[in-house]
């Protein structure tokens, strides 16, 4: 498959989309998970607080999935 | 359904004279929720039932036989119910007598089989000590402790060249070496003043010393002699353990019944702890289901010909009402979702419903393929069987399994195929190739999902704090909405001054903290795009495993068998990766955007006194 230099660029820009808010998105959890699981070794009531703290950073990869669906719309 | 068991609160004011009798009442009816008594200037707590220190004494013994004997509750839990269901009264002195007689025999037996294991163990130890003695040829008599000589015995992890390099150090040595269990055993003599050199070389070797202190005491015991002392021993042992299986045999049952019936007896004994009471009198506080209420009354009335007063008393703000769900019979199995939260508070909607309506919704949406449904399906199925006790969680799995069932449907697809044997199955989307068009329904499921939350918060607040409160809270994030809706499809103008207003609004209910909160709608309602994320992840994957697998195919032969091979492994890593990621995703988008637009939570359990599940 042979594609030109602009939907290469594309290609490149919609996966650095992804691949960069995956991770910060995942440098932010790190830290909330195990302060999360700390505090549920404590009292496991904490368990459903915990985990929406958790996966709140979840978001920055679903803004960068969506942009780079939109990156990959102006491929066409 | 949408709302927690309606409660009563009941206050019971009585004579001493009642109260045991009443608690035995209370204990079997098994639905008052007791409100602790907290020690104050006026009411100081209740004293235990004169039985209960000597209760807890007999339990500890019969713990003590459960746990030797290894007896299992569970073996006897029908035993047990049928005890219940004769009804018969427990005779407490009887049952005191009979337990601390089987006990006395126990311990005796008991401890002289723990007596005899023990020598055992020590007449084995010395025994294995002299068998190895006996290997490398050391007579036991000769370790003692000598002026000028010093003698090493144990093990090496080699012995090469260890000959030669003692040789070196000093002639004047005796070494015997041999294998013994698989190890390099050694007997090694030397002079004294040489000791230190010698344990140098042998530490090179990892040599670990064995301790004969014990037997050399002993010097004139032979082995014969341990080895017939033994089979006595062994042979005692052996009657012990008849005696004590007999006695697990006539036993065990009893021992469970009472151990049961006896810790029931124990939790009553206890009961006047929680109440509030006087030199003559306890009053207790506490609360019973509504429907339940009238009838509880009057079966404590006849109890004690209406001795004792008990009042209805009004509920009030500082009630802390204890919660228990009530939604009928498929819907109950997403209570687990609100024990794994928090419960909900009274006054506020019980949202098991709504988790019953959208969980399997949301996990069938990303999960989407009959294949898969059928395949989770039957695996929960099967676990359900196996696993009874978790058979609410099961549920909501094969649930979810059904809707994944139903979505794959809509999608045609069965393993990630849309195409089977020719056949193009029909289908409203196509997740492989519409991906934008379940970019936008997603998001619309995520509209209609928050607004629903959104409407329960309304509620909820319309209930605690009045209509102006529920309007500015709530309402306004609705009329964002419809002004973003507006000033996109509409007139800029229009939607812009609706917004403004609801701005306003919001602004009067949260103050500058909703402000601040304004963005997380947009965050919340793109979040649900990973309905189509995680559901085109799936299907992407399951693709690719049959590409995969379709390259071996056709080059046929033995390769067909590798392909089968490939298709399985990799759609049993889909479906693992597809059961775990729905399910937490689900979960996700129930606890994060939707509770947090209506949920306040942190009502305590409804635990009513009496026997526990």
């Amino acid at each position: 498959m042979v594609v030109d230099m602009a939907t290469g660029l594309l290609a490149a820009s919609a996966a650095a989309a992804i691949g960069i808010s995956a991770i910060a998105a995942a440098i932010a959890e790190k830290a909330i998970g195990s302060a999360a699981i700390g505090a549920m070794a404590e009292n496991e009531g904490l368990f459903g607080k915990g985990l929406i703290l958790t996966v709140i950073p979840e978001t920055l990869v679903i803004f960068g999935l969506v942009i780079a669906i939109m990156i990959i719309g102006m491929a066409g | 359904m949408l709302k927690p068991e309606r409660m009563t609160k009941l206050n019971i004011l009585g004579p001493k004279t009642m109260e045991k009798k009443l608690v035995k009442k209370l204990y079997d009816l098994n639905i008052f929720h007791i409100v602790d008594h907290v020690k104050d200037d006026q009411l100081d707590i209740g004293n235990p039932f004169e039985n209960a220190e000597e209760v807890s004494d007999l339990i500890i013994k019969l713990n003590a036989m459960e746990s030797f004997f290894e007896l299992n509750k569970k073996q006897f839990s029908k035993d047990l119910d049928n005890y219940r269901k004769k009804g018969k009264e427990l005779n407490y002195n009887e049952v005191k007598a009979l337990i601390l007689k089987i006990y006395n025999t126990f311990t005796k037996d008991a401890q002289k089989l723990k007596d005899i294991k023990n020598e055992v163990r020590i007449i084995e130890k010395q025994l294995e000590k002299l068998r190895i003695l006996k290997k490398i040829g050391v007579d036991p008599a000769l370790l003692e402790e000598y002026d000028s000589l010093s003698y090493f015995v144990g093990y090496l992890n080699r012995t090469k060249g260890v000959k030669k390099e003692i040789s070196d150090i000093t002639g004047d040595h005796i070494l015997h070496k041999t294998i013994y269990k698989n190890k390099h055993l050694i007997g090694l003599f030397v002079v004294k003043d040489k000791k230190d050199m010698v344990q140098k070389v042998l530490e090179k070797r990892n040599f670990t010393t064995l301790d004969f202190s014990d037997i050399v005491s002993k010097k004139s015991l032979k082995i014969p002699y341990f080895e017939k002392k033994t089979k006595i021993l062994n042979k005692e042992i052996a009657q012990l353990n008849k005696k004590l299986g007999v006695f697990k045999q006539s036993w065990g049952k009893q021992i469970v019944i009472y151990e049961s019936l006896l810790s029931e007896e124990a939790e009553r004994s206890e009961a006047p702890l929680r109440f509030a009471s006087t030199e003559k009198t306890f009053f207790v506080k506490g609360w019973v289901p509504t429907k339940k209420a009238e009838k509880t009354k009057e079966i404590l009335n006849e109890l004690t010909n209406e001795k004792i007063m008990i009042q209805e008393k009004e509920i009030t703000e500082e009630d802390d009402i204890p919660i228990k769900l009530r939604n009928p019979k498929p819907v109950n199995s997403f209570e687990f979702f609100m024990q794994l939260y928090s419960m909900p508070k009274y006054k506020e909607i019980d949202p098991t419903f709504f988790l019953f309506l959208s969980f399997p919704l949301f996990f069938g949406f990303m999960l989407g393929d009959i294949g898969y449904g059928v395949v989770t399906f039957f695996l929960f199925w099967f676990l359900k069987k196996k696993i009874p006790k978790a058979g609410g969680f099961f549920n909501i799995l094969m649930f979810a399994s059904a809707a994944t069932i139903f979505f794959g449907g809509l999608f045609g697809e069965i393993f990630g195929e849309e195409v089977l044997f020719g056949y193009h199955l029909p289908h409203i989307l196509s997740r492989a190739h519409q991906i934008n068009e379940l970019l936008y329904l997603s998001i619309a499921i995520g509209v209609v999902h928050i607004n629903i939350g959104l409407l329960i918060g309304f509620y909820n607040e319309l209930v605690s704090h009045g209509f102006k409160t529920a309007v500015f809270k709530k309402l306004s994030w609705i009329f964002i909405e419809i002004g973003v809706v507006l000033a996109l499809f509409y007139s800029a103008t229009v939607g812009g001054v609706t917004i403004g207003i609801a701005v306003l609004l919001l602004y009067l209910g949260e103050g500058f903290k909703g402000i601040i909160e304004l963005p997380s709608l947009f965050g919340n309602i793109l979040s649900y795009a990973r309905l189509m994320a995680i559901g085109v992840a799936s299907v992407q994957l399951a693709i690719v495993v049959n590409e995969f697998a379709k390259d071996f195919f056709h080059q046929g032969g033995f390769m067909i068998l590798a392909g089968i091979f490939i298709l399985a492994i990799g759609h049993t890593i889909n479906i693992g990766l597809g059961i775990l990621g729905p399910f937490l995703h689900s979960l996700r988008l129930q606890y994060v955007e939707f509770f947090t637009k209506f949920f306040q939570g942190g009502g305590k359990d409804y635990v009513p006194f009496g026997i526990k599940e």
